[in-house]
This record gives C-alpha cells, structure tokens and sequence, in this order.
C-alpha cells in the first residue's frame, strides 16, 4: 500500500515538478527550448515569468502573453524543424538574480524550406522566487545578416498587441 | 498488487513523458508546422449547474488573425492560456462557433478564467498522464 501511495504521489508530481520552473538556472533554459522542440506550450510557458520582456531579432515583447500570441509559436515550429547544438555557455549573477549566456549553431530548414546554419546568440537573465527560476528576460539575435533582416521585416510588420497589453 | 504494477508503469510513463519534454536539442527531425491561433476572452460563458464555466466567448487575436473563427476549426484543439490566474492551464476544445468557445470537461473547469486573458489554440492532442 506505501508503494502504491508514493507512486500515486509520483504521478500527480510529476506534471507539478515540470510545470513550476527550474532550481538551476541552465536548467530553465534547457527546459525551455525542450519544451519548444515538443510542442509543449505550456511546458514552455512554465519557465517563463511572469514578467517577462523579449528581445527578438529588433522587436520588443513586453509581455509574457504578446510573446506567447505573436512569437512564441513561430519559435516553436523552427525549434521543430532545425537542430540547435549549444555551443558555447556562461553563467553568472548571485542570489536569486541570474544570467545564461548561449551560443547555439542553429541548422536545419525554415518553415519555407530556406536553409538555416548560422549562430544564435542568447542571453537570458532568471529570477528565483522562492526556491525555482523562472525567465524574465530573453535576447536573441544571430549571426547570419540575411536572416536577421527578414525576421526583423516580418515581425514588425505584425499587428498591434491586444487590447490587455494596451492597459 | 497487480495496482501496484499498473500504478508503477503509469509512473514510469509519466516519468518517462516528463523526461522527453525536458531533454535537450538534439538531432532533429522534419515537423510539420501546427496550425495556431491566438484568442482574447471577451466574456465568460453562462456556469453549469455545478457553478462551473466551460465556455466562453473570444476574438482572435495575434499574427495575421481573421476577425472570427470557423465554426468548429477548433474542434479537438489544445487551447493554453497565456495569463491570468489559468496561466499555463491547458484544455480541450470540444466545440466553437465564430465567437464562443467550449471546452470539454476532460481537463477541468474554466474557473478563474477571466475577461481580456489571453490563450492560444493548436491542433495539437493533448497527452494525458493517465492515458
């Protein structure tokens, strides 16, 4: 019976124990981009604060749920179709204040079948509340002009927010 | 017994689930692009006997979205929220029209969701940990 009761503990931790962000700051990075690669929305969302603000290829997320509704998904399809191999990375801050920088050599093909090798370059800064770290901050940019310029081109081109990011 | 076995692989699966979504990049292979669109909530559906919401109506919101949606395009979708107090909560579209959404009683209720919270819809299944 104990065992029956800890594995029912087990189960109903499990989904708790990925969906509350990481004790390791590398982790939630990790985690995010896995999470991205699987489809996993809310997976992904999970390791996002609150608070998050996004810097993307010249465009400013200002909100967890502008990121989620405008760039969130496009991230997720590329995650799917192209091999990120992490390259190089640095880790830094004190207390529950923390930075991740990464460098990932991205290959693989866009959504419209155009060829992708180039270096991403990440930095991303975490906040710990209580004994987990959560994202607040995302910058991303590459090394390939051309990419750059296009993803700059459609995402500017984009809608305005909704009215919740207006208030 | 036989419980205990049952329970004991349901957890490796669940563990084994777990374990996929958090690995790492590695070589991937070619995914097809999931279909999505984003949705704000503009009012909270009428409660069922119970006091539980499973429904509520909605505007497309996000990257080159329409002003309504097909009824029924969402049907079987995965809707996530992306704020509010159901941050992160996911579930199952069972039906829509052009401006109202119901989900299906699978994942819960929609309790706590609220005006101008923010979801997005995928035609994704959704994986359940007792499946």
């Amino acid at each position: 019976m104990r065992l029956a009761a800890l594995l029912i503990a087990l189960l109903l931790a499990a989904p708790a124990a990925f969906g509350q962000g990481a004790r390791i700051p590398t982790e939630a990075v990790d985690r995010f981009h896995a999470a991205l690669r699987a489809k996993n929305t809310a997976g992904a969302l999970s390791m996002l604060d609150r608070g998050l603000v996004v810097f993307e290829f010249g465009v400013v997320d200002p909100t967890v749920e502008a990121y989620g509704l405008r760039h969130m998904p496009w991230d997720m399809d590329l995650a799917g179709i192209t091999t990120w191999k992490l390259e190089t990375r640095r880790v830094g801050g004190e207390g529950n204040e923390r930075w991740v920088l990464s460098t990932y050599r991205v290959t693989g093909k866009q959504t419209n079948g155009k060829l992708i090798d180039q270096t991403t370059l990440e930095t991303v800064i975490l906040r710990r509340s209580g004994e987990l770290f959560r994202i607040v901050h995302f910058h991303w940019s590459t090394n390939d002009a051309a990419f750059q310029a296009e993803q700059q081109g459609q995402r500017t081109s984009e809608q305005a927010p909704p009215e919740s990011e207006k208030k | 017994m036989e419980i205990t076995k049952k329970l004991a692989a349901a957890a490796f699966a669940a563990l084994i689930a777990a374990g996929t979504a958090q690995a790492g990049h590695g070589d991937a292979e070619g995914v097809p692009v999931v279909r999505r669109l984003g949705g704000q909530v503009t009012e909270l559906g009428k409660p069922d006997g119970k006091g539980d919401l499973y429904q509520f109506k909605a505007k497309q919101v996000g990257a080159g979205a329409p002003v309504r949606y097909q009824p029924d395009e969402l049907k079987g979708w995965r809707l996530t929220f992306l704020g509010g107090k159901r941050f992160t909560n996911v579930f199952q579209v069972l039906s829509n029209t052009d401006y109202e959404i119901t989900v299906t009683p699978l994942d819960g209720p929609l309790n706590g969701v609220a005006v101008y919270d923010s979801f997005l819809a995928e035609e994704l299944v959704i994986l359940r940990d007792a499946e």
